[in-house]
């Protein structure tokens, strides 16, 4: 007879701790014309900016909802306050940071992380960044992080122009266009040619309002010949209304380059993760997503990549941990768009105790994309019989000179395998969360060991209180 | 034929992307105003369509398609095993010439009993001009023990459409083969939809199809998985040339409750036009823990390997097309055990290779 497992609630204590919003400035809920005219008030923004967030207003008024993916009935924009300022500044120094903010980033470990192995680090609260930082030496290489607001004023104000929601235009679909309307904070990074950011930058976006969405826009240009690694973070603690994270992320991977993404997101379980994450890929460059999914109620998370230079690559390396109350949608997309070009998706998904884990991707060849292949890989794993797991692969091949394959499995954890640990003196829950660590090795090798360690923990909280 | 009818049919289960156009087929058609006329060999009687048994039954291409048929007035031709233990029909359907025409089709297999059902779809005018609209809808129903072999193939004229639609359900141990055979028309739209309601009931599904000039081939078969231990594969391979359109959606759907169940789904796909369009989407909808579901999809041109063996014995890209298309529809028939069938089908293509290439 087969054993079942009971996996118990998770312990997310770690993330799960608020700050009053004492002296917090924050808008009346809704998305009005008057709402995006005060924000733009409030971030100073160029005329240009002001009537492009009142012109997606109005493509956000005009576009339908997704007919598609998991339901987000609970969320009505009518009650989400678009914008909350804490009252600081953006600071260059943590000691300068308000003692509760800093707290909050302190328990997250981000100092911490900064001064271990990070070359630089911005830290968003709620609507601003409170905190943005950059090492003395890697700025003497010119490369530019800062905030987006301020970077518009500076010497990089056309760059961002030229580029901002150019990857993800605000007709894209309905949370692309709320973006444009009501975006605030994130990042600009800039690499310059020729050169290798050698460790990584991260950004960590903290949601702290209750009933709040953050709108955070991230980017990011990597030069002709230059690398980067950029780690995004991301968490809030749980309240009994729901928030929404509808940020957007834009890469432009220049001839030569490349470019590392990752991020470990772990919202909270009230939130509605409508993100939207884009990168556009030239030359002989590569894009490379490790993605960890284990937060949020709702998820529609899938990066995509344009590969619209010869010899470009990309490698998108997924997992997706669902589990009670929550339904995460995540996956990738990639558009071959030019000769010679290759991808390779490669996920895996986990769902426990009701949780809901699609799978989706599309994988587009267009005319001109002659000698480039794809290659797509989704594993799901089972843990109960009240979850749900679905894979929905797409394929679109218009070029007939490209090779495309496609795999994808689900399954249950393998009693030979449990009993086989056991017999060798692991309890059955050891078993179980050691199988399920190397069921999610292929993100963890590729994040640096801290974040490693995080994902891991990550799994064996998820994990706690299996039992034979 | 003029078109009066618009509907959407072939949807998947779930939708995905709607900028991707995949979640459903949009069809143009002619009111019946026609009936088809059909030769059948093997027991069998003409009923009301009103006193059908199988109303229940879910089909693949959808309800949406009676926006077509609601007008047909004619009968439904009903094939059953009744105690017997292996039995063999062979149906042979004829479209009117540029006519628009339906064939409903129910198909009870008995407690125990083995039926074999060959389908072929033909052009009564026997023209390679005309433009028949046939659309033909198969529904079955499998007791206990009960196994049904269905095996249909089209030889109608280049420019007819079809639509073909198959539904049933398998009750405890019962086995539902399918074989389809599609070289190629105007237009072909597929849809099976089986229901494996009992425990340790099966479904096979293989398909062979070649599809080119500006042809069109849009497919939607849906498994559900309802009984314990309960068994599929999904076998589809094809070719696809010139402009050709095609469009594969497969679903293996566990449902809760479906414990011990298996379900595989393989497609390959040889692109030799250079502006064919080649769209799949195979999902595997899981609400079970302890089963194992799969699926694996091959897409592209014929490899540098072999072309170099082709082109070792004298043969060019071309021909190596027409003989791995062939390859394809013979190795499905090879699966079929009826030699005049499967002669007519592989001369049929043949022939089709030799005036096109």
């Amino acid at each position: 007879m087969k054993e079942k497992s009971n996996v118990n609630d998770v312990d997310r204590s770690l993330y799960d701790f608020r700050n009053d919003e004492k002296e917090t400035y924050r808008l009346n809920s809704g998305l009005t014309k008057d709402i995006v005219e005060q924000i733009s008030t409030e971030k100073n923004d160029p005329d240009w900016m002001k009537e492009f967030r009142l012109k997606s207003l109005d493509v956000y008024n005009r576009t339908e909802m997704p007919n598609w993916g998991p339901s987000i009935e609970g969320l009505d924009v009518d009650n989400i306050v678009t914008y909350v300022r804490s009252n600081t500044k953006m600071k260059g120094d943590w000691s300068e940071v308000p003692d509760d903010i800093k707290d909050t980033f302190d328990r997250l470990g981000i100092p911490d992380a900064e001064k271990k192995s990070l070359a630089g680090v911005g830290a968003q609260y709620d609507s601003e960044l409170v905190y943005h930082n950059i090492r003395e030496e890697v700025a003497a290489l010119g490369v530019i992080y800062t905030d987006l607001e301020s970077a518009m004023w500076g010497e990089y104000g056309e760059m961002i122009r030229e580029h901002f929601m150019k990857l993800v235009p605000p007709t894209d679909h309905k949370f692309a266009a709320l973006h444009g309307a009501v975006w605030s904070g994130g990042s600009f990074v800039y690499v310059p040619k020729g050169v290798s950011v050698d460790i990584p930058l991260q950004s960590y976006f903290r949601l702290n309002a209750k009933g709040a969405g953050q709108f955070e826009h991230t980017l990011i240009i990597v030069d002709e010949g230059a690398s980067l690694h950029f780690i995004e973070g991301c968490s809030a603690p749980k309240y009994n209304v729901a928030n929404l994270h509808a940020g957007c992320v834009e890469l432009f991977v220049g001839k030569n380059a490349k470019l590392r993404y990752s991020t470990i997101e772990n919202w909270s379980k009230n939130m509605y993760n409508l993100n939207t994450k884009r990168a556009i890929v030239s030359e002989n460059a590569k894009m490379e997503w490790v993605s960890g999914s284990f937060g949020s109620h709702t998820s529609f998370l899938y990066p995509m990549t344009i590969l619209s230079g010869e010899n470009s690559k990309m490698e998108f390396t997924g997992i997706t941990f669902a589990g009670k109350g929550q339904d995460l949608d995540t996956g990738a997309k990639v558009s071959h768009q030019a000769k010679n070009t290759s991808s390779f998706i490669n996920t895996r998904s986990i769902s426990k105790d009701g949780g809901l884990n699609t799978f989706r991707s599309s994988v587009s060849m267009t005319k001109g994309s002659e000698g480039s292949t794809a290659s797509v890989s989704c594993q799901s794993l089972m843990l109960d019989s009240i979850s749900r797991s679905d894979t929905i692969p797409a394929m679109d091949i218009r070029c007939n000179d490209v090779t495309v394959g496609h795999e994808a499995s689900i399954g249950r954890i393998s009693d030979d395998a449990i009993f086989y640990l056991m017999s060798r003196g692991l309890s059955e829950e050891d078993a179980r969360a050691m199988i399920v660590n190397g069921f999610c090795d292929n993100v963890s090798k590729e994040l640096p060991l801290e974040y490693a360690v995080e994902m891991n923990n990550l799994i064996r909280l998820e994990m706690k209180g299996a039992i034979g | 034929m003029t078109t009066d009818i618009n509907t959407t049919i072939n949807r998947i289960p779930v939708n995905t992307y709607r900028w991707l156009k995949m979640n459903e087929a949009n069809v143009k058609w002619s009111t019946i105003n026609s009936e088809c006329k059909i030769d059948v060999d093997g027991n069998h009687s003409f009923v009301d369509a009103s006193s059908s048994h199988m109303d229940d039954v879910i089909s693949g291409v959808g309800t949406t398609c009676e926006a077509i048929s609601s007008t047909f007035n004619g009968k439904t031709l009903e094939l059953s095993s009744d105690n017997e233990k292996s039995s063999i029909v062979k149906v042979s359907i004829f479209s009117s010439n540029s006519k628009s025409s339906y064939c409903p089709i129910d198909v009870l297999v008995k407690t125990g009993c083995t039926m074999t059902v060959f389908m072929d779809y033909n052009c009564e005018s026997n023209s390679d001009d005309s433009d028949d609209m046939l659309y033909v809808k198969t529904r079955f129903i499998l007791e206990e023990n009960a196994t049904l072999n269905l095996i249909q193939s089209q030889v109608m004229s280049d420019p007819s459409s079809l639509i073909n639609d198959v539904g049933g359900i398998c009750n405890e141990k019962s086995v539902f083969n399918l074989k389809q055979l599609f070289p190629g028309q105007k237009q072909t739209y597929s849809g099976c939809n089986v229901d494996l309601l009992g425990k340790e009931s099966e479904a096979n599904v293989d398909i062979a199809y070649h599809v080119y000039s500006k042809q069109v081939n849009d497919m939607n078969y849906i498994i559900n998985h309802i009984g314990k231990n309960s068994n599929c594969s999904i076998n589809v391979n094809g070719v696809l040339r010139d402009d050709a359109y095609k469009l594969f959606r497969g679903t293996i759907d566990f449902k809760n409750g479906s414990s011990g169940s298996v379900g595989h789904e393989v497609e390959k796909v040889i692109l030799l036009g250079k502006d064919s369009v080649n769209k799949t989407i195979p999902l595997i909808l899981c609400a079970e823990e302890d089963v194992v579901g799969n699926h694996g999809a091959s897409i592209g041109r014929l490899d540098e390997s072999t072309l170099l063996y082709f082109a070792s014995r004298g043969i060019g890209e071309q021909e190596a097309g027409n003989i791995l298309a062939l390859g394809m529809i013979n190795a499905l028939c090879d699966k079929i055990n009826d030699e005049e069938l499967t002669h007519r089908i592989s001369s049929y293509v043949e022939r089709k290779l030799q005036n096109e290439y």
